[in-house]
């Protein structure tokens, strides 16, 4: 990110000014609105596009900001990691490949429901790990639907299951989540470092939430489910597309752990995939696919970008800073617990990834002061990770799941197949809190490591 | 050539308020495979037709479309599991007894021409959504009459006839 290129004011000589509260202002109004987006229903990205003309307007006009500072302030790494990603899934998908793993699972598992359950979890997990872990959900949850309407058995564990089991998961891995793709970025984490640092608390996090699902959902885990029977046809239909993008994605892995010694981004690494697994399905063009990314996501962080860029060169956040630093100076491992929960809690409530972009450079104008900030990082994805799972709204897998569980409920007629926001708060806020206590224990317990620094 | 050539003006209309068995009965004793649903006034308020009856009875893991638009193309193969016809059934009987206006394709999400509509809109409505269109006397949605794919070929067969006829007449 460049973040770091913006000059560092002595926060003895900061004083709030008219620029700051410029900028303050379209932030704070433009976060609102996004925020709001299921009141006024005007979408994410078209706030986020008005907001950033609108900083970038004003900044030139008040002397703080301009359209090339903007463009500067774009982490292209971010949008083009996501943009391959979000490309090579769209190649996977059409394979069939998804729905035959989904299967092969329901088959292993024998009608064991907790082992069903397991199984799923971490195909979503592993998946996720790499891909984006919302693109998962979206892809599993119908089949999960499926395989639990064959067995006679209520889906709501299992989609549950795989909604938090996926959020939580995709907190270990660099590019498992959007949060951590601009938190690595930005801080310029590598793939290793931050697979080494949050592997084994998330792993422990991930334990806990399968043991509190299988906790909350005994009784619907005890029942004796139909035999399955399979038949042919349908599923794997492109075999070939689908074991060239498993290659690709086994070699991405490869070159992710060496991308630091390669001095490689991170998206050279995902460019780099997409490029061979499009060599490699050279009868199809490329429109197809790229007609599958998400444009919308990808305008909504580069308006991010540029709107906090502004606030940036205010010098707005460092000022907020200023007020925060005295905390973190006087204990941070305290700090680094609190920031965890309050980015948790914002984020089961709010948008993480706005969260996430507006905290980013005011934890980057501690660095600058000298304070250790890297446990700092690893508390912000923690908490903006694992605060997706606390309410129906905390994440768009979220979203996905619950409404369509809603269309089954209405489709079979049947109430309770539905997901309720209450039901969400019964069964995956106290998962959301069990993780965050979890993490908070380690982070306590193992605090050196954390604070290790990061390069 | 206007649409009104290939449009079938005595139709077998549905009501609003008619059961989907009824509708069933409509399409067996008349052998027909689609019936606009229009009101007390004559007004089109959608068309009942067995393609969005087997769509309704299609899993929702196959038919939900709010998926977000970067798996927009997301197929799901029904093959694989086998056992599910009882559940299909099952749907059917669940949706008997419902009101055609809640089955049908209501006419703000369908297309519909006017008698000097040219025919070959009307073909190209025919291959995008499907047979049949709902033909319309006025902006009200008053109906007039249909046309199918069948009345549709019907019509060109019959101009092509008059034009063969016309070159020998000439020879």
């Amino acid at each position: 990110m460049e973040h770091h290129s913006t000059e560092v004011m002595n926060y003895a000589d900061m004083a709030f000014n008219a620029p700051m509260m410029a900028s303050a202002i379209i932030l704070i109004i433009t976060f609102v609105a996004i925020f709001t987006e299921g009141i006024h229903k005007i979408h994410r990205t078209k706030v986020a596009m008005v907001g950033a003309g609108a900083m970038v307007f004003i900044g030139q006009m008040m002397g703080f900001y301009d359209p090339e500072a903007a463009v500067e302030a774009i982490d292209w790494n971010v949008v083009f990691l996501l943009g391959a990603m979000m490309t090579i899934v769209a190649i996977m998908i059409p394979t069939g490949g998804f729905q035959a793993l989904a299967y092969a699972i329901a088959r292993l598992s024998k009608g064991r429901l907790f082992l069903l359950m397991t199984l799923l979890g971490t195909a979503v997990t592993v998946i996720s790990l790499l891909l984006d872990n919302v693109t998962t959900v979206v892809i599993f949850g119908p089949l999960i639907v499926l395989i639990c309407q064959a067995l006679r058995v209520n889906p709501i564990p299992f989609l549950l299951a795989a909604a938090l089991l996926a959020d939580t998961g995709g907190v270990a891995t660099l590019v498992g989540d959007p949060p951590n793709l601009m938190i690595g970025s930005a801080a310029n984490i590598d793939f290793n470092t931050f697979f080494l640092r949050m592997g084994g608390i998330v792993f422990c996090a991930w334990i806990g939430t399968l043991f509190a699902l299988k906790f909350l959902f005994r009784e619907h885990l005890a029942v004796t489910p139909e035999k399955l029977t399979f038949s042919s046809g349908g599923m794997l239909t492109d075999k070939k597309t689908w074991y060239a993008a498993l290659g690709v994605l086994g070699l991405m892995v490869v070159l992710f752990i060496f991308h630091r010694a390669l001095h490689w981004e991170a998206w050279v690494v995902a460019v780099l995939g997409l490029t061979v697994l499009l060599l490699m399905t050279s009868k199809a063009s490329p429109d197809k696919y790229l007609a599958e990314v998400e444009l919308s996501l990808l305008l909504f962080f580069i308006s991010l970008f540029v709107m906090v860029g502004g606030v940036e060169h205010s010098h707005f956040l460092e000022y907020l800073g200023h007020f925060i630093m005295p905390l973190v100076e006087n204990d941070l491992l305290v700090a680094c617990i609190v920031l965890m929960w309050v980015a948790a809690i914002l984020s089961a409530a709010i948008d993480n990834i706005p969260f996430t972009a507006a905290f980013i450079p005011i934890i980057l104008s501690m660095e600058v002061q000298g304070i250790n900030v890297a446990p700092l990082w690893w508390s912000l994805a923690l908490g903006v990770g694992m605060g997706g799972n606390g309410t129906h709204l905390g994440s768009t897998a979220n979203v996905f799941i619950v409404t369509l569980t809603e269309r089954l409920a209405e489709k079979e007629n049947k109430p309770s197949l539905a997901i309720t926001p209450g039901m969400w708060f019964r069964k995956g806020t106290p998962v959301m809190i069990l993780t965050l206590i979890i993490s908070s224990i380690i982070m306590y317990t193992c605090f050196d490591f954390f604070a290790q620094p990061i390069h | 050539m206007a649409c009104s050539e290939a449009m079938i003006s005595e139709v077998i209309t549905g009501r609003p308020e008619m059961t989907v068995e009824e509708g069933l009965e409509l399409f067996s004793k008349h052998g027909i495979r689609a019936v606009p649903v229009v009101d007390d006034k004559n007004i089109v308020k959608g068309i009942f037709n067995f393609h969005h009856l087997l769509e309704d009875i299609l899993p929702v893991s196959v038919t939900f479309e709010e998926g977000i638009s970067r798996v927009k193309h997301l197929e799901i193969s029904l093959g694989g599991l086998s056992g599910e016809a009882p559940w299909v059934a099952h749907r059917l009987e669940m949706l008997l007894p419902k009101r055609l206006d809640e089955v049908m394709v209501a006419v703000t999400d369908m297309h519909t021409v006017k008698a000097d509509t040219p025919l070959r809109e009307g073909v190209r409505l025919l291959v995008k959504y499907g047979s049949p269109i709902a033909v319309v006397k006025d902006d009200e949605g008053t109906l007039a009459g249909i046309i199918s794919s069948q009345s549709a070929v019907k019509a060109l067969l019959k101009i092509k006839d008059e034009l063969s006829e016309a070159k020998s007449e000439e020879k």
